[in-house]
């Protein structure tokens, strides 16, 4: 016995063709203007390799970023009781609703040299973000660290206290249920916000040419460079964009399994 | 040793649960219905629910006053059967047993050795190697029954642990466990021939501790 397919109301249809077509178009048109004969070529420009080599230090720096903070962080969010929890979570969403580029302005009235805490890391610490490849790094950790955290806690929330209650029972101290069965029991969890957290930060633009600037070898990431190839080597940007197009297609068929159950 | 004491009161949902107990060292059954409060009980004990007024005592401790005083789980010398079983889904039988010896010190290929007795124990040394989610119901119970066994501690929680054992393994189970090295052990069951093997007997019936007479 199976349960009969449900008939699409009518008028349903055409937007929902549109929509698709708003989303399938563009890589079309990407995909039929690339140039395809000198696509290699165009990649390993010194420019592009500068602009590669860049964007993987610093997208992968942030997911590592993501997972040393935002993993703790999602572990509170899921089980703590505590008053101010729900301003926490507002916070953890922000940039994930907040342009980019507010987020890059805020960043460095925060964290810039003239910035109330930038003031204090520039000349106590000596550490000077932006404009530099850490300060690419942070604004790229902004805008990715929501969608590691929230992956995380909603995969932890689904676990529940069970095991945890579990290994409490035989003697085992938070800290060793966490490193012994949360751990574990998340590496799929992990490992999809990882896989998230590094393409966000991977195509991150607003933030960083705001906060770090788009100097080449230093803050200039891929997205930067296409957006700076487009006035000069329009070509050379659609090469670039069509690399990233197949890495994000590679993240989301990497997680398929997580978010397309059929 | 392990003697508790609780006398208080505590809230969960419908449930309310009225309590002034004595146990002593040795075997106690506790038998009531269905939402009777037997599984809170042992939660209290165990520490995953806390008073909301009174006190609870392990070995003259006050492990819980229902205000600054809360001594968490890990803290108390308790090992615990669920009613379901919660093994560890990503380590193997045999690693599900050794982790209390583990996460005390003992280095693997003793936690090991140790975890490998009490699965011979419970009759599953040939499951060793695979993991919980392979074994049938009754056998992933006994696996917990075995991780429990394994856990040094004074007290011995038991919710329902024969609950899904086959007839022919209930016997020597009930043994395992009457001869458990625990010097305190609470059995929660429904069976009247295991009811009838206790040192103390409890009755809990809606949320009321009924009676704590030793045979």
């Amino acid at each position: 016995m199976t349960t009969p397919r449900r008939t699409i109301p009518r008028p349903l249809i055409l937007p929902a063709v549109l929509a698709v077509a708003l989303l399938v178009l563009p890589v079309f048109g990407l995909l039929l203007e690339a140039p395809w004969s000198s696509l290699i070529e165009r990649l390993t420009s010194e420019a592009v390799l500068d602009a590669m080599r860049v964007s993987l230090v610093v997208s992968a720096s942030a997911a590592a970023l993501c997972l040393a903070l935002g993993l703790p962080l999602a572990w509170v969010l899921a089980n703590s009781e505590r008053r101010g929890i729900g301003v926490m979570r507002a916070f953890v969403l922000l940039p994930m609703v907040l342009p980019p580029v507010v987020g890059g302005t805020a960043l460095l009235f925060a964290l810039g040299r003239r910035g109330f805490f930038g003031e204090w890391l520039d000349w106590g610490v000596g550490i000077t973000l932006p404009f530099t490849t850490a300060g690419a790094i942070v604004a790229a950790t902004f805008v990715a660290l929501p969608f590691f955290v929230t992956t995380l806690e909603s995969s932890l929330r689904e676990q529940g206290t069970n095991l945890d209650e579990a290994a409490a029972a035989v003697g085992s101290s938070p800290w060793a249920t966490f490193v012994h069965v949360t751990l574990p029991t998340q590496r799929g969890a992990i490992a999809a916000g990882l896989a998230l957290s590094w393409a966000r930060a991977l195509g991150e633009f607003g933030a960083t040419i705001t906060f770090a600037g788009s100097l080449g070898g230093r803050t200039r990431t891929l997205p930067l460079e296409t957006f700076l190839a487009l006035e000069s080597d329009p070509e050379s940007a659609v090469a670039i964009s069509v690399l990233l197009l197949a890495v994000s297609l590679t993240v989301l068929i990497a997680l398929r399994g997580k978010w397309f159950a059929r | 040793m392990s003697s508790i004491k609780v006398s208080g009161q505590m809230q969960r949902g419908d449930l309310s649960l009225q309590l002034d107990l004595g146990l002593e060292v040795g075997l106690t059954m506790i038998t009531g219905a269905n939402g009777a409060g037997k599984t809170s009980l042992l939660r209290l004990i165990a520490g995953f629910e806390r008073l909301d007024a009174g006190h609870l005592t392990l070995d003259g401790h006050t492990v819980d006053d229902a205000a600054r005083t809360f001594v968490p789980t890990h803290q108390r010398s308790i090992a615990y059967v669920f009613q379901d079983h919660r093994l560890f889904p990503h380590l193997s039988v045999l690693d599900n047993v050794a982790f209390p010896h583990r996460r005390r010190g003992v280095k693997k290929a003793a936690a090991s050795a140790r975890a490998q007795i009490h699965l011979t124990d419970v009759g599953l040394s040939e499951q060793a190697a695979i993991r919980p989610t392979q074994l049938s119901v009754g056998q992933q119970q006994r696996v917990a029954l075995a991780r429990a066994l394994a856990t040094p501690a004074d007290i011995l929680l038991l919710d329902e642990p024969l609950a899904a054992a086959d007839d022919e393994s209930r016997g020597a189970l009930r043994e395992l466990i009457i001869n458990a090295p625990h010097s305190t052990v609470l059995w929660v069951t429904h069976d009247p021939d295991d009811a009838d093997r206790g040192d103390h007997r409890i009755a809990v019936a809606e949320g009321r501790v009924e009676q704590n007479r030793k045979r």
